[in-house]
């Protein structure tokens, strides 16, 4: 971020002018009006000696006094003051008033010379001497009128006792209403309490009772009607004021403050000149100084600035003077670049400015900026608010700084500034342009609607060409809301605009063109325009081979081509250029898990760990609770180890809920680990929770669907499964189709278990486990269909069919089988069992049959016989179909296929009325299968177990998670790091589940299916392949 | 000018898996030889046939007239959905492919099952017929490709391609050549004449669920699960284009007859059309609301049909 360096509008500099004039009337006004006090005095001509040696009359001796002052000798003043005191003759009549002309007026000498001290410790010593000589006074004529004039001055100067100081100038007018001195003195008093016209009154009633009073008098009219806004009148009353007294420094800068103001080349060169003459009669005067150093700073000659500005700093005690000084000093400084000394004159002048002086803490919140120190430069500003509330610049600039805020609330109060700023303004292009940028945040139509508002000035009032990055961020707005092709616009149009602008700041707006061309190829990412987003990425590389984004993308994309190892290359190009990068070692890690590698995943993601600075990253932690989860479907007998997995898996997902405990994903993972733990009443309201979250997470639609089967709620399973399917998934998915299968077997509807599965198969021939589960319910139809009695023949006919076909896929299993995945001997007995099933039907009768067709009563009556037999048959088997049944909560048990044997029952005994031998044979058989389905099923729960790790990884879901968006360049504020401000948690992205990350998409789900336990109770699946 | 012409809701009772398009020569030339007289039919007495295939167990032959469709036959005897289709060159015979691993034959005109082959369980997938008509073509699940006679239903020669699960198939017009796509990616051209291999293609690296050859038999399209279809140079195997834009598995691709355009569907719901000098899409037709599991051209290359999982049959006119 460069300099926030803004020019001052011209409002505040009116302001800071009548600052000036506050300290202008305080400073001079009665400083004056001391001398007009010795100015009334009479003249006499000796010296000291003489007048020791004459023994003189005190009253000589002050008269002297006085005219050696009045030469500006001093030293002769003081030591004729001081030695009257002592050696002055007093026998005559009234000596006493002259004993107090004396005190009073060496002590008047110390006030004054105390009021010009800079040293505290002199200036203390001084007003010492002072309030001695006035005590001494006080003793001889308390109620002398010019004493007590003398003390309401000391009061003034001291500056808290201005109370006093009134009560005796009330004092003195009770006893001579007229009195000058002490009507100028209430003119000041009232001055300093800002009523104006109070002032006014003194000093018109003391130029009354004397019209030639001295050019001081007119001089603070002057400042009354300046303060009162009548400049006609303030005018005259200083040209006036000149007329009297040529020298009168403070009616010259009235004056030229008044021509200044008028802002006329011609009455400005006139104010120049005033304040050139002023300065001429008084090189010392701190305001002439500080307006001189004003005009020169728009003169832009800062050398003259900083000399004038310091002169008048180091002549004046008035800290208003030296907060204008220090102001002057530090705008010098700033505008030349030089932002320590700024910082410092700045800090400087809000220490000595009064509360309406607020320029210094302008300008000193723009060094904070400039220090990237927001926190304290917002303070500057809420000062600077506060005293002038709805300065729109400061609205503006508070709006901007709060704009980025990590806090909502600050955040909030960003925008009621910004709203505010363009209502009053509704054409500061500038500030509807911030406003947009925050709006983006929350409300993406109004940041487009605020956009669109500054676009329109830009073209129609200002004709100015719109900046690119105004199209860049509007081709934002519309990619986040799903308007591709309105994005795709807007952001070659900023293409095209930052080209023409590059030929006169190529640096800054080639920087912009990266930034849009890397959001245009996300943008065609989106619009699966892969080619040219990757011919994009690549260009951009080539101009800047260390965007490491582009290297993640290019990864992402080679990935979700299934080509595994470009995009490793990619990824690991990523990690040359920076060895630390979270996102590039995530996504190695996520190719690792995708193969299973489930070792050199967990690496990755522990390295991130490792860093310090990610040590808490939520991705990293979930990805290695996954992979604890992952490894609970890995059916084992070791107890222990399950539960430290179970344990591992569950602290990882703890951990990111402590730091965020509005992770989805870890709240997912818990759920899962407490399914694993057969808590599936917790895991049921986790899930639930997580759903009502976010409706964008499939996972959590799976895991619930996975608890209504294990709540043998199947219509409702089967419901998720088929809305995962339609929501998630725009070609086959075979995982799910499986698991919707299965629900479908278990909820006994087997012929959409079948033409699921078939769809399954559809897409992945190759896939043996479908192949055995669609076999298996073949078979289970045929033989549901074989035993009703309603049955047609054409049924009957096509079943016999399909067990045949079953028949034919299970030997064909049981020598070509994934000896991997399931069984393969598990094949063969169910081969043999489709067997037995077709020879006890008499298919061969029946095929025979069929094939003869054209013997319509004959058929009929072999349809009986079938029928009866069938009848018999269906008696015999009817076992068989429960064997699909998952035992689910299944109690204790002693590890032996045994078990299984109360599902098998003894149905075949109280049926049997065919034999004994009969009934055992397909008892024995069936329960061997059972126990072989389990290990089957074991293995196909690991396999499956594993496939349900998502490969999906971040990137999967990256178009869903707003933070992929192209992100937005702002005009100054280049944010060259996107992922850097995500990284940083700043902006809290995986509250609303959006990471910064390339790919947000973290998947740890249950399985139920494989959560019992025990290896032996695992179930039957149809489908967990 | 593309524009759909005619929409067949619920054509099947399920998800329609495949399509064909024939047109057979005119009557009086229908015993003579096929293959120069499909240029003359004239317009007027065209018949068109289209073959559906679905997983609700029928093969469905559809007679196109006056842009509309007629069913002609509803052809049974499949088990486990209809998985592939297609036509010989004088539209005269049909083939299918079922998940039960069956082939069967059917004369278009008379919708007679006029052969079978029944093989191993797994040993058929997608088929073709060569251009000649005296073989059909199939993968299966060992990556090897059979032959199979037309008339002696026998399998006669066998290409291996040594790998995975073959999912597609493709035989050139000029009948020099055999492509096959394997589930893993991997894309095999054979010379039929020596039996031999000739190229592997390793552009892909998820399932090749169609591919076909251009007219000229110049090149090679294929469209695979990654979204992306691949235009390879046959002779030299190389890449001559990469196609991006649908935006799940492209599931079926056809050249048209004009050598200009290609077509192609996907899960993403869409069926493009594409022109093949600029390799870029000229039109996407969103007609369905499911996936779009075939797509053909008119043997005219003036019309496209596309079948799709919402059950429908779409006849696009695409006059270029």
């Amino acid at each position: 971020m460069g300099p926030h360096w803004r020019h001052f509008p011209s409002a505040a500099i009116g302001c800071a002018t009548v600052a000036r004039y506050s300290c202008a009337a305080d400073a001079s006004g009665w400083r004056e009006v001391i001398e007009l006090d010795f100015d009334q005095l009479p003249e006499g001509v000796e010296v000291l000696g003489i007048l020791r040696h004459e023994n003189a009359q005190l009253h000589l001796w002050v008269s002297l006094a006085l005219e050696y002052y009045k030469q500006g000798k001093i030293e002769d003043f003081i030591r004729i003051l001081e030695a009257s005191r002592l050696d002055a003759n007093v026998d005559y009549r009234d000596y006493e008033k002259d004993q107090m002309r004396a005190l009073d007026m060496l002590a008047a000498y110390y006030v004054q010379e105390a009021n010009r001290e800079k040293n505290k410790d002199k200036k203390r010593e001084l007003f010492t001497k002072a309030t001695l000589l006035y005590t001494t006074a006080d003793k001889i004529i308390m109620y002398d009128q010019n004493h007590l004039l003398g003390r309401a001055y000391f009061c003034l100067l001291e500056g808290d006792k201005m109370e006093q100081a009134d009560a005796q100038f009330n004092f003195v007018l009770n006893q001579s209403p007229n009195n000058i001195p002490s009507l100028l003195g209430k003119a000041c008093i009232a001055f300093n309490k800002k009523d104006f016209r109070g002032a006014l009154a003194f000093y018109k009633k003391a130029l009354r009772t004397n019209p030639s009073c001295p050019a001081a008098v007119r001089l603070g009219m002057g400042h009354c009607f300046m303060k009162l806004g009548n400049q006609d009148k303030a005018r005259l009353a200083f040209e006036r004021a000149l007329q009297l007294d040529a020298q009168c420094v403070g009616a010259l800068v009235g004056l030229a403050i008044l021509k200044l103001n008028q802002q006329q080349p011609e009455s400005i060169r006139t104010g120049v000149q005033m304040l050139s003459k002023a300065y001429t009669i008084d090189s010392t005067n701190p305001m002439v100084l500080n307006h001189l150093a004003n005009h020169f700073f728009f003169k832009k000659d800062y050398h003259k600035v900083q000399h004038l500005a310091l002169h008048a700093f180091h002549n004046t005690e008035n800290e208003a003077m030296r907060a204008e000084s220090c102001y002057q000093l530090a705008r010098a400084f700033h505008v030349q670049g030089d932002y320590d000394q700024a910082f410092q004159y700045y800090y400087q002048a809000t220490q000595f400015a009064p509360a309406v002086f607020v320029l210094p803490h302008f300008g000193l919140g723009q060094m904070y900026i400039y220090r990237e120190d927001s926190e304290n430069a917002a303070q500057c500003f809420e000062k600077v608010l506060k005293a002038q509330p709805g300065n729109y610049e400061t609205m503006k600039i508070l709006g901007s700084l709060y704009a980025n805020s990590s806090s909502q609330s600050k955040r909030d109060i960003a925008k009621s500034h910004l709203r505010k700023v363009t209502e009053q303004f509704p054409d500061d292009v500038e500030a509807w342009i911030e406003l947009a940028q925050i709006l983006e945040q929350s409300d993406l139509q109004g940041a487009l609607a605020a956009y669109a508002t500054a676009t329109r000035i830009l073209q129609d009032k200002v004709q100015a060409d719109i900046p690119p990055e105004i199209f860049n961020n509007v081709g934002a707005l519309h990619y986040r809301l799903g308007n591709l092709e309105e994005a795709k616009r807007n952001l070659e149009d900023s293409l095209s605009r930052s080209k023409i602008e590059a030929e006169q700041d190529p640096q800054y707006y080639n920087s912009i063109t990266v930034t849009t061309t890397y959001n245009l190829a996300r943008l065609n990412e989106s619009l699966c325009q892969f080619d040219r987003a990757e011919k994009l990425y690549k260009d951009i590389l080539k101009e800047h081979p260390n965007y490491v984004d582009c290297y993640l993308r290019l990864g992402c994309m080679a990935r979700d081509k299934g080509q595994i190892y470009e995009a490793s290359d990619w990824f690991k190009e990523a990690l040359r250029i920076n060895n630390e990068h979270p996102d590039a070692w995530s996504l190695l890690g996520n190719l690792h898990l995708a193969k299973m590698e489930w070792g050199p995943g967990q690496k990755k993601f522990e390295r991130v760990l490792k860093n310090p600075t990610t040590s808490t990253d939520a991705y990293s932690l979930i990805a290695l609770g996954n992979v604890w989860l992952q490894t609970l479907h890995q059916p084992t007998r070791d107890k222990e180890r399950e539960k430290r997995h179970q344990d591992r898996a569950l602290a990882m997902y703890k951990q990111v809920l402590r730091n965020d405990p509005r992770n989805i994903w870890a709240a997912n993972g818990i759920g899962a680990v407490l399914a694993h733990k057969g808590c599936v009443n917790e895991a049921r309201d986790i899930f639930a929770q997580v759903r009502e979250a976010t409706a964008e997470f499939c996972d959590v639609w799976l895991n619930i669907a996975h608890i209504y089967v294990e709540q043998k709620q199947y219509v409702s399973a089967i419901q998720m499964y088929e809305n995962c399917l339609r929501k998630f998934y725009r070609h086959h998915h075979v995982e799910v189709l499986q698991y919707l299968a299965r629900a479908y077997f278990k909820a006994g509807k087997l012929k959409e278990a079948k033409m699921t599965l078939l769809k399954a198969r559809r897409v992945a021939p190759q896939d043996t486990v479908l192949l055995y589960n669609i076999a298996l319910v073949l078979q289970r139809l045929a033989t549901q269909i074989l035993k009703d009695e309603k049955s047609t023949l054409e049924t009957v006919l096509q079943a016999v069919h399909e067990l045949g076909l079953s028949h034919k896929y299970f030997n064909y299993l049981s020598v070509h089988g994934d000896r991997l995945r399931y069984d393969v001997t598990l094949a063969g007995l169910e081969a043999r069992q489709c067997q037995d099933l077709l020879s006890q039907a008499h298919v061969c009768h029946i095929l025979f049959l069929s094939e003869q067709k054209k013997l319509e009563e004959k058929r009929r009556l072999e349809i009986e016989e079938l029928l009866k037999k069938r009848q018999e048959y269906r008696e015999k088997t009817k076992n068989a179909i429960l064997f699909g049944d998952m035992p689910s909560e299944k109690p204790a048990k002693k590890g032996s296929g045994r078990k299984r044997a109360e599902y098998i029952s003894d149905s075949g005994a109280s049926d049997g009325d065919e034999g004994g031998s009969g009934t055992d044979k397909p008892r024995e058989k069936t329960r061997k299968r059972q126990r072989s389905v389990d290990d089957e099923k074991k293995r196909k729960g690991r396999a499956g177990g594993v496939r349900k790790r998502r490969e999906k990884q971040r990137a999967g879901g990256e178009s869903e998670s707003g933070e992929e968006a192209p992100r937005n360049k702002r005009g100054q504020k280049v944010q060259k790091e996107p992922r850097g401000r995500g990284r940083k948690g700043k902006q809290a992205n995986m509250e609303d589940g959006l990471s910064a990350r390339q790919k947000s998409r973290i998947v740890s789900k249950a399985t139920i299916s494989t959560s019992e336990s025990d290896s032996d109770s695992n179930q039957l699946k149809i489908a967990s392949g | 000018m593309h524009s759909l012409l005619y929409r067949k809701d619920n054509a099947h009772e399920d998800s329609i898996w495949s399509c064909a398009w024939g047109r057979p020569k005119k009557k009086d030339e229908e015993n003579g030889d096929g293959e120069e007289s499909r240029d003359s039919i004239a317009a007027e007495e065209s018949v068109d046939y289209i073959v559906t295939g679905a997983v609700d167990d029928f093969v469905k032959v559809w007679i196109f007239k006056n842009d509309r469709l007629e069913l002609k036959h509803k052809l049974e005897g499949h088990s486990l959905g209809v998985v592939s289709v297609a036509i010989n060159s004088d539209s005269t015979t049909c083939a299918s492919s079922s998940l039960d691993s069956s082939l069967r034959l059917w004369d278009l005109a008379t919708g007679d099952k006029v052969g079978s082959i029944e093989v191993g369980p797994v040993d058929i997938w997608t088929v073709a017929f060569s251009p000649d008509d005296k073989f059909i073509i199939s993968g299966s699940h060992s990556g090897k490709i059979a032959l199979y006679g037309v008339e002696s239903g026998k399998q006669e020669q066998t290409l291996d391609t040594r790998g995975k699960f073959t999912l597609s198939i493709a035989y050139s017009p000029d009948g020099k050549y055999i492509a096959s796509g394997a589930i893993d990616g991997i894309i095999n051209i054979f010379d039929v004449a020596s039996g031999k291999l000739v190229h592997t293609l390793e552009g892909h690296a998820m399932p090749i669920r169609s591919l076909c050859f251009s007219p000229d038999s110049q090149l090679l399209l294929t469209a695979s699960d990654d979204g992306h279809m691949k235009l390879y140079d046959v002779q030299h195997a190389n890449v001559a284009g990469t196609l991006s834009g649908h935006a799940s598995w492209v599931l079926s691709v056809a050249f048209s007859p004009d050598n200009q355009h290609f077509v192609s569907s996907s899960s993403d719901q869409t069926v493009r059309v594409w022109e093949l000098s600029s390799r870029q899409c000229i039109h996407t037709f969103n007609e369905h609301t499911d996936q779009v599991w075939g797509v053909k051209y008119s043997p005219d290359g003036s019309k496209i049909v596309s079948v799709a999982e919402d059950r429908s049959i779409n006849i696009y006119e695409c006059q270029i």
